[in-house]
Order: structure tokens, then sequence, then C-alpha cells
């Protein structure tokens, strides 16, 4: 019995190895060569979650700016997995696409090593919120193996955080904690780069910096509450993100503290928390413009060849909101539907 | 009941009566309904989405699921002697951290050499000796032990992930094919044939399902229990060094982040591939059927575009059904 | 439903049935349990049922309590015909029916355990305790029985625990007690006592069914003995008619020789010597012994004097506190392990617990001990012929030496076991009850298989409590009571008496 049992699995095996063998390469699939002009082109795009409404929004915008310029995109959702992202990396390789975009890289090393391989094959590269520097913000072309990249520009935004908390202190004596994320999220910690520079400059004090390593506005809460009892003396909470936000802000509440909450990019449901008073200032990232910006990069780089003034970073900037000013915020979708 | 006289066992059925036969001997292995199912869903996929059997694909699902595959036969042998390791994910992201010495000078090779040495070593001492000889309970132990290393991981990186500079051995064997064949599918199926072999072939495999079927009849029998738990965590130790090494390649990094759940998923695809959850029954070949399974329904949903959440539920009622499936399979053959 | 009253009945025999049982048949799926068998009850009257594992009886006696559905056939309480599968007719018809795993509720009283799910006294405000637990006093004193209703069960010894069983089943007033297997964990003292209820009851004029395969029993209490075999009624005569012999000759269906002399010799080599051996749990005090090779010795005693304790402190699986054990003159050693080397082998008293191995097959469960990994590997082939042999030399009935261990009957699953130990060639056999749980044929055989073993110098040293086992097998009787040596009996002219006086602790004097 036994013996017939390892026969018919030894079977199954050799006949398996011998189909897949046979399927050869991935045929079909319409794969358009690059530099022929503004022909059907295919993007794989890269979601690290599609839970993060912000990324989803940028998402949705890239995907009408490709499909306005006459080509499709296939979307792969990583759930928060960075083997999985790699892998979603890997299939597009696999799949001839022309254009891949990581928005964004979950764990940017981790990934480098399987862009490189995708350039390595000609397929352009472009990512969100890659590399910060003083090149790559004044619009030049991102590191290796990024060809173009959009962003946000958080060390302004963390500039102008930092001086929020300033001016909410009366100057010069704000004590801030500043909620982040446990792995390197590039964005957040140029954000983190330009707040911390800006407060030493104005004379304020970062207390701590705390991680939210769930992800979650319960997190953030938690986080920020275990801050609060350890710094009794802040008088400032700064969120990465709107979610994180609305946790940290539930932690101030509870905590029975008065002090300002800032978030660094607004959700939808931050924004009614604006709205009540609950989150001092929230700034609006402009997912869809940066979708949108990404998009049409995305469209140049399948038009042409190995060169190309395409290659360059576009910096998209912050808008703040506050109480007084939310009501003049446009909802993504309608972003959206306005946008070309 | 009655009188019936003693039959031989016979050896092999008379040539006229293979056909049953063999269906019958197919039946009678739970792994075969198992097979069943992976096949239709596999040439599911294969038939509605032409991205789904192209070699390209079939290589990324490979490599992808090589480092669940490797950790779920291990654990195999670990359910199957009654006990469980859930501190798999811990220990991978534990033992990576080591590869960070090799950005500071110290050789590749040497660097997954201690890779193997440390999971072996944390793996003996850590988890082997309690369980082993201080008949501690293995869930608990390896429970803590898991939280423990993860701890330690983070500790040591402050929740921050080394990038791997110098890592071209691990890379290759990560990401490389000998051939057509994909390195790490050469290493799962080294890592199965060598199990499977010690499960079936030596009087080792013998003691371990002897103490999962009856840990004190074996004992009372002769069996030397504590040597087989000691070896047994050290052998899957070893191989959760394996996968950290792969991990580490695929990724060209090592994170405290690395593996988690690992345990969980290796657990239910053992379960699933038909060992019995009290030890003493069951086949690596189901385990490493369960897990192509799994592998299979995520990258055909991924490339189907649906929703990675539709992951769970898919999987979730293929596990009812393939239990489904078994609880009919086994009243037939009673019939 | 009503039910005509049944007459009370008059001391002695009287002609009309209480209870008729007629051409009842019974199957699960293809096997046929009960074939066409007739039976019965006069009221005052115990009527033993005899037969092996399989026969039918226990099939038998639950259809007739409504337990199971009868495939044909009738069951009449005098006039009345029970609707079959139906266990509250039967015991609204004065049917009462006590099994061998048994069905108390250990945390309860002994009253509430007889009255629960009904009877019990019922005041203005629910149940009326004071008058429950004196009818529970009653019930219990009418069969002789002094046991407190207000005591907790599970406090209880099991042999009472089994008589509580019993008030519980003839608390509804019951006409026809069925009792299956009810003396199987009991020692004789415990079966004594549960006869004396019996035997009131019988007296009250109740008829009782007692299924059992022991023939003493059946002898002890029985008034006459009907035998079952695969499913079918093959025998029956009044018990003071017929013997061990006539029972085993109907159940078996063939002549089983019982063997006249000992077995066993008593001028080999001491093989094993223990001198003042104590184990760490007390449960030894100074035991001293020797076994020759070639000899039976046989432990008696209780429950509870110690004889599984000798022995497993003997093999090295409990730890010693004092004293030393020899093989041939050398110190035996402290482990499992370390006796198997030394080739003493353990058959343990509990084989599915401490034996064997429920998943494995035939073949895996004979051929487990310990071996060398690197040694060599497994050869299958190799491994079926060896097991074959054995399975053969000692007549163990299955399908095949492959096919799993529970599909083996429990007294071949015992010769599996032995065929284990009996591989690894010992010097030193010990044997806890090795026919316990065994069929009468299956008994035979082992039996047989000891004596024989013992002739090429095996000692072996048995525990016990198989009276007429004993008897025959062994060269010397060693009776254990409160982990000591009590006694050592030999000669032809030992009768059953002897071991159970010296078990229980009656003094020369005091011996009827």
């Amino acid at each position: 019995m036994a013996k017939l049992r390892t026969i018919l699995v030894a079977l199954a095996v050799v006949a398996m190895t011998l189909l897949i063998a046979a399927c050869g390469d991935s045929s079909g699939g319409g794969s358009g060569t690059s530099g022929s002009g503004n022909r059907s082109f295919k993007v794989g795009y890269s979601l690290p979650s599609s839970q993060e409404p912000s990324l989803k929004a940028m998402s949705d915008a890239a995907t009408k700016a490709i499909e306005a310029a006459g080509g499709t995109v296939e979307l792969r959702d990583a759930a928060l997995d960075p083997n999985k992202q790699v892998s979603d990396i890997q299939g597009f390789i696999d799949q001839h696409v022309d254009v891949i975009i990581a928005g964004p890289a979950l764990v940017p090393q981790a990934l480098t090593a399987a862009l490189k391989r995708a350039q390595d094959s000609g397929i352009k590269v472009l990512a969100w919120q890659w590399s910060y520097n003083a090149q790559t913000l004044g619009g030049g072309a991102p590191d290796a193996p990024i060809d173009a990249q959009v962003l946000t520009d958080t060390p302004t935004l963390g500039a102008d955080l930092a001086t929020d908390v300033d001016r909410a202190s009366g100057g010069g004596k704000g004590q801030a904690i500043f909620v982040g994320l446990p792995f390197p999220v590039t964005g957040v910690d140029a954000l983190y780069g330009g707040f911390q520079r800006k407060m030493s400059e104005l004379g304020d004090t970062v207390l701590a910096r705390v991680a939210n390593k769930s992800g979650n506005p319960e997190g953030a809460a938690q986080v920020v509450a275990d801050a609060l009892t350890r710094y009794p003396q802040a008088n400032a909470v700064v969120a990465y993100s709107g979610s994180a936000g609305l946790g940290v802000a539930a932690a101030v509440r509870s905590a029975g503290k008065q002090i300002p909450v800032f978030a660094g990019a607004l959700t939808p449901d931050t924004v009614e928390a604006i709205k009540a008073g609950k989150i001092a200032v929230g700034y609006d990232n402009k997912p869809v413009e940066n979708g949108m910006a990404l998009g049409k990069l995305a469209a140049s780089a399948a038009g042409s060849g190995s060169g190309g003034a395409w290659k360059r970073t576009v910096v998209v900037h912050a808008v703040p909101f506050t109480q007084e000013t939310i009501s003049s915020w446009v909802p993504w979708d309608q972003q959206l539907a306005d946008a070309r | 009941m009655s009188s019936s006289t003693i039959t031989e066992a016979a050896p092999v059925a008379p040539a006229r009566r293979v056909g049953p036969r063999l269906l019958l001997a197919a039946l009678a292995n739970p792994a075969s309904i198992l097979f069943v199912l992976w096949m239709l869903v596999f040439w599911g996929f294969a038939v509605t989405q032409p991205a789904f059997l192209t070699t390209g694909n079939v290589r990324n699902m490979l490599n992808q699921t090589s480092i669940l595959f490797v950790v779920s036969i291990a654990a195999t042998m670990v359910v199957l002697m009654g006990s469980i390791d859930l501190s798999v994910g811990g220990l991978l992201a534990l033992a990576g951290l080591l590869l960070v010495a090799t950005n500071h000078g110290l050789p590749e090779w040497l660097g997954l050499v201690l890779v193997l040495i440390a999971s072996v070593t944390l793996g003996a001492i850590v988890n082997g000796l309690p369980i082993a000889y201080l008949r501690m309970n293995p869930f608990i132990v390896t429970l803590g032990s898991g939280i423990a290393f993860r701890g330690l991981a983070n500790v040591l990186t402050d929740g921050n992930t080394y990038v791997l500079n110098h890592a071209s051995i691990s890379v290759t064997l990560a990401t490389e094919s000998l051939g057509p064949i994909p390195i790490p599918v050469i290493v799962m199926g080294v890592v199965l044939g060598v199990i499977y072999f010690v499960l079936r072939r030596t009087y080792f495999g013998r003691d371990v399902y002897a103490i999962g079927g009856n840990e004190e009849a074996a004992a009372l029998a002769g069996i030397p229990v504590k040597r087989v738990r000691l070896l047994v965590f050290v052998i899957m130790a070893l191989v959760v060094g394996l996968a950290t090494i792969l991990q580490a390649g695929r990724l060209s990094s090592v994170a405290p982040t690395a593996g988690v759940g690992l345990e969980w998923t290796a657990v239910a695809a053992v379960l699933l591939g038909g060992t019995s959850v009290f030890g003493g029954r069951g086949s690596v070949i189901g385990t490493a059927i369960a897990v192509l399974l799994l592998a299979t329904i995520g990258n055909g949903l991924n490339v189907s575009g649906v929703a990675s959440f539709w992951n769970d539920v898919v999987t979730g009622t293929i596990l009812i059904l393939a239990l489904f499936l078994e609880q009919l399979r086994t009243r037939f053959l009673v019939k | 439903m009503s039910m005509t009253a049944l007459q009370r009945v008059p001391d002695g025999p009287v002609e009309e049935a209480l209870l008729t049982a007629e051409r009842v048949n019974k199957s699960f799926g293809p096997v046929r349990a009960v074939v066409d068998v007739d039976l019965a009850l006069r009221p005052g009257e115990v009527v033993g049922l005899a037969g092996e594992n399989g026969s039918g009886k226990s099939t038998l006696i639950l259809t007739i309590a409504g337990m199971h559905t009868a495939d044909s056939g009738t069951v009449r309480v005098g006039d009345l015909v029970l609707p079959s599968g139906n266990p509250r007719a039967a015991r609204a018809a004065g049917v009462a029916l006590v099994t061998q795993e048994g069905s108390l509720h250990p945390d309860l009283s002994v009253a509430e355990n007889i009255y629960l799910g009904r009877g019990h006294a019922r005041g203005a405000t629910g149940i009326d305790w004071r008058r429950t637990h004196a009818r529970a006093g009653e019930l219990l004193s009418r069969l002789g029985l002094d046991i407190d209703p207000r005591a907790t069960v599970g406090a209880l010894p099991s042999d009472q625990r089994q008589l509580v069983e019993i008030a519980r089943a003839i608390s509804i007033d019951a006409r026809v007690l069925l009792l299956d297997e009810a003396t199987s964990s009991l020692d004789h003292v415990q079966v004594e006592h549960l006869f004396r209820v019996v035997r009131r009851l019988r007296d009250q004029g109740v008829a009782v069914v007692f299924v059992s395969h022991r023939m003493a029993e059946l002898a002890a209490v029985c008034d006459r003995i009907v035998v079952l075999r695969d499913g079918v009624r093959v025998a029956e005569d009044d018990a003071s008619a017929v013997d061990e012999r006539w029972l085993l000759r109907h159940m078996v269906g063939r002549d089983i020789d019982i063997p006249e002399s000992a077995g066993g010799s008593a001028d080999g080599p001491v093989c094993l010597e223990v001198r003042g051996l104590s184990d760490r749990e007390g449960r030894l005090h100074d035991v001293s012994l020797s076994v020759r090779e070639g000899e039976i010795v046989a432990l008696a005693g209780l429950v509870g004097a110690g004889r599984t304790e000798l022995l497993e402190t003997i093999a090295g699986v409990r730890p010693r506190a004092h004293g030393s054990v020899l093989l041939g003159g050398e110190p035996l050693g402290t482990s499992p392990a370390a006796t198997l080397s030394q080739r003493v082998a353990l058959l343990p008293e509990d084989r599915k617990v401490k034996g064997l191995v429920a998943t494995m097959s035939v073949s895996d469960n004979l051929l487990l001990r310990p071996e060398r990994w690197l040694r060599r590997l497994r050869d299958r082939r190799a491994e079926h012929r060896c097991s074959g042999d054995w399975v053969e030399r000692l007549g163990i009935r299955t399908a095949g030496v492959g096919s799993v261990i529970t599909s083996l009957s429990g007294g071949n699953q015992q010769k599996v076991l032995l065929a284990r130990y009996l591989n690894g060639d010992p010097r030193l056999l010990l044997l806890d009850e090795p026919t316990r749980g065994v069929d009468i044929g299956a008994k035979a055989e082992i039996a047989e298989t000891i004596r024989r073993v013992v002739t090429s110098g095996m000692a072996v040293l048995m525990a016990s409590s198989e009276l007429p086992e004993v008897l025959s097998l062994a060269t010397r009787v060693l009776v254990m009571r409160d982990g000591r040596i009590v006694a050592e009996l030999t000669g032809s002219g030992l009768t059953e008496e002897d071991i159970i006086d010296h078990a229980v602790g009656v003094e020369e004097e005091d011996r009827v």
C-alpha cells in the first residue's frame, strides 16, 4: 500500500513538472514594446495595503491618468507583507509589464533587489516617496534603482508642523511628542527630520519619538497614553498620519489634557475630527495629485526610450487645514472626478 | 468473533485486480483528497487565468512558498510526536540578525553557518531541553520562547530593518535557478525527501510515531523518549535556520518582523495535510500538498486580481471542504 | 400505558414465566449479533448468560432492556409485549439494567443517584429530601446494604458503587434485573458481597440474569446457565450439573484442555532475587522473594495489595527506596530501558494505556523496542516476516500484520503484547494480569504459551486475580496483602479458599 502511494505521488510530480516545462514562458498578455509612442502599455502597480485610504486614493488617481493615456493597470495588494510585495514585483517582471510603480515600498531595502532586476530587464521603475535629499527635493532624479518618483515634501511639512507647535506654545516653549512608525518608511523619516530640525531652530523641544507598532489608531492611542504619563510636561502631540491622529486625540482627551494635536496626512475620518476641533491642524498630502503625477510619469516612461526628461522627481506640497478652513476641503473622490 | 483462520498479509495483489486495488490504495491515503482538491484548484486557475500557468508565475509561486514549505515539513515531525513548536517565527527573526555582521566584515559563508549553529543551539537549549528533559508543556514553552526571541530581535534592532550588502550567497540561493529548477524548489525537495526518509525508513522515525501515538507505552517499551524529543526540536530549529537564510536572501535584508505568524500557518498546513493534532498519525506528503494548495490559492487569486482579503475566505472554505470530503472518504472506506 | 398488575410471587418455583424473549434477532450492519434467541425467566431464579466476547450476550440483554431495537422477535413481560427499542417502556414494565460502565454521578449522593430523574419524594416546596433519604435507606436495607444514603458516590469504594447501581436499578420496583458483566473489576470479597445481594433479590422473587464468562461465579450464584456462541443459543443446563469443561466446550466450540498439573518446575537455579524491597511511595514494605529459572510464580491478592507496584518496582518503572533486586546475581537496572537491556520484560496491567500504541499496526506494535538508529534502516518486508512468525506461533487472529492494532480483539491484542516481550528473548518475564479482558479461547492459549516458555528456562513472575488460572499455572503462589508478602503456598491440594483467606487476612483458627 505504501509503495503504491509513493508511486502515485511520484507520477503526479513528474506529470506536473512535464506540463509546466511544456507550457513555456508567458506568452500573450499584450506586452507593448518600449519606444513606440503612446500605444497600449501595461503598468504594474504594487500597493502595500488597500486598507490605507490615502494610498488607495492615490492608486485610483494614477489608474485614471494611465488609462487616459491609453494604458492598463494591474493592481496588486501586498496586504502589508514585504515578502508578498517582493513576489508581486517579481510577478510584474514575469508578466513583462512596461512600467512598475511601487506605491510605496513597505521596506525599501527589501524591494531594491527586485526593482533592480526589473530595471535590468528593461522595465521602467517608478516609486512614491523613495528618496529624500536636496537633489530630489529640487526635482532631480531619484536614487537607483528608481527611474522617477513622486513625493510629498515631507521635510517642509515637518518644518511646518514644528512651526505650528511653536506658535501654539506661545513661542519657544513647545514640548512635543512625535508619533511615527516602527519601520523605516522614508516619507515619515524625512518628515521627522524636517520636524526635528525646525524645532531646535525655534528653540522648542522634542520630548520623544514613539512608534505606533500596530499601524492603526488604537495602537497610536496606547503609545501616546504611555508617553503622556512619562512626559506630563508635553504641550503638543504630532502624528504622522490622520488615522494615527484620531487615536492620539482620543488618548489626549482621556488623559484629561487640553493640548493640541497635529496630524501629518489627513484622511476622510480626520476631517470630522478637525471640524470638531479635536485635531488642531491636519495636512492634506493630496493623494489625488500625487497619483495623477505618478500616472502621467508612467505614461511618459512607457512612451520613451532609455533617456528622457521624465526621469525626475515630482514634488507635491501638503496643504494645512484648521477648524476654520476645513470646510473648504474637497473630498478625494470629488478631487478625482475633477482631475485631468 | 468467529474462529477465522490467520490470513497472511498479501504483499502483492494478483495482476488482474490491480485496477480496483489501485483506487482503494489511493483512497486509503488521506492526502489523496487533498491532492485532488489541489489539482482542481490548480487547473481551475490554469484554465481561467492565462497569466497563471507560465514558468515565471509558477516559479514565483514556489519561491514565495519555499519558506513556509520547509518549515511546515519539519513541523509535521513535531506534531507527529505529539508536540508543537510556536517559536518558529521568532527564531527566524532572531537568527537572521546574525547576518548583519556580514556588513561589517564577516565572510558571508561563515555568517550563514553561524545562523544554522545559532538556530540549532537556541532550539536545543531553549525549547528542546525544557520540553524533553523537564517535561514542560511544549505549547507553553514554545509560545514563550517565540515571544522572547522576537522581543530580543526587536531590542537588538530597535525595530529597524537591516539591508544586507554582501548577501550574494543567500540571494543566489533564494532567487537563482539550477537549470530550469529554482534553487528554493531544490531546497524544498531535499528537505521533503530527507524528512520523509527519516520518518519512514529509520527507527528514529518509528520512535517519533510511537511517542506521538502513546508516549507512556513507548517509554515502557524502552524507547528513549527524551532523546527523540530533543532531536526533533533540534531538527526543527535547523530547518528554521535554513528558512532564515532563504528569507534573508529573498528580501536582501533582515528584520525583527520576519516570519510573523509563520508557526500558525505551518501548523494549519500540517493539520490540513491530515496529521492528527494528537500525534501518532500523519504524513509529510499530506503537509506538502497542503502547503502547495495554500500557495496555489494565494497565487491564483493574486493573478486573478482578486483583493487579497478573499484569500482568507477562500482558504477557510477549502479547509472546511477538505475536512468534509475527508469524512466522506473514511465513511466510504469503512463500507 | 396501563399495565396489568403482576401477582405477588410466592416463594418456591412457579411455572409461569416472568419475562419471555422469543426468537430475538439483532444485527449491526453485516454482523449478526443475536440470532433467533429464546430466553425465558421465571420469578425467583438467577439465570447465568455465558459466552465469549462477541457471543451476543450483552447485545441480547441490552435488546431486552430496550436499549437496542430488535430486528425481529418479541419480548414479553407476563402478557404484555414490550415495544422494542423503548427503554422507558421496559423500565416501566419492571425490567432493570446494570451495565459494566456504570451510570452514576460521582459528585452526587447515593440517594440523589438512585432517584436521579425520577422518583424523588415530592413535598409542597419541591423535593422532600427527608423522605427521599428514608426511601433510599429502605431500598438499601432491602438489599442488605449498610451504605449511608447521604454519602457521596465518588467517595465510595468501587464495589459499593456497583451495589448502588443495583439499588438504583431496582428502585423502579424491578421484577427483572439484568446484570452485564457486573463483576469484571471486582475482587473476591467484593464479588461475594454482590452475590449476597443477588441471592436476596432472588428470594424476593426477582428474576436475575447474570452475564459472565467466569465459571466459578456462574456456579456460585446461578440456578441455571444458558450459553451463547456467535449469537446463537447453543446450550442450557442446571448450574449444579455442569463444570468448567462443559462451559468452555460450548463457549468456544471445541474442547479445551485444562491441564491437570501446575506449570513450571522448581529445581532450576535462582534467576530473580528480591530482598527487602520497598518503593518510594510506601506501597511496598520489605518484600523478599525469589524466582527460579523455569518457574511460574504467581502473585495473588486483593485489589490494592501491591502486586502491580511490586512488578513495576522490579522492572524499574517505579523508583526503589530500599532493598536489592538481583538478576542472576547481578543487580538489576532501575529504568525500563535498563531492565529491557538485561532481558527483563514487564507486560503491563492496562494494555491500552501502557502497552499498545493504538495508531500503529500489529507489526509495529509487536516489534516496538529500542533500536540503534544508526545501525540499520527499516526493512518492512523483514519486519512483516518476523511479526508474521510470532502471529503464527501464538495463534494471533488478525487480517494481516499491517492492519491497525485496534482491529484485533482484546485477547489477540494481549498476545501481540506478549509477543513483543517474548521477542526480546527475556530471562525474566513479569506479567501483570495477563488474561484480563481476554476471551476464554485466548486465555487458554496464553496460559499454554506461558507454560511453554518456562520449559526453556525462562522465569515467570505473574500477578493475577483469576484464581483458577493461578491454581492451574503456578508452581508457587505468593499472596500479598497491604504491600507485603504474607504467605507462600504450594502443593497440589491448594484451593482458592486458601489463597483468599491469606489475601483477606483470616487467621488460621478462623478458617472454616
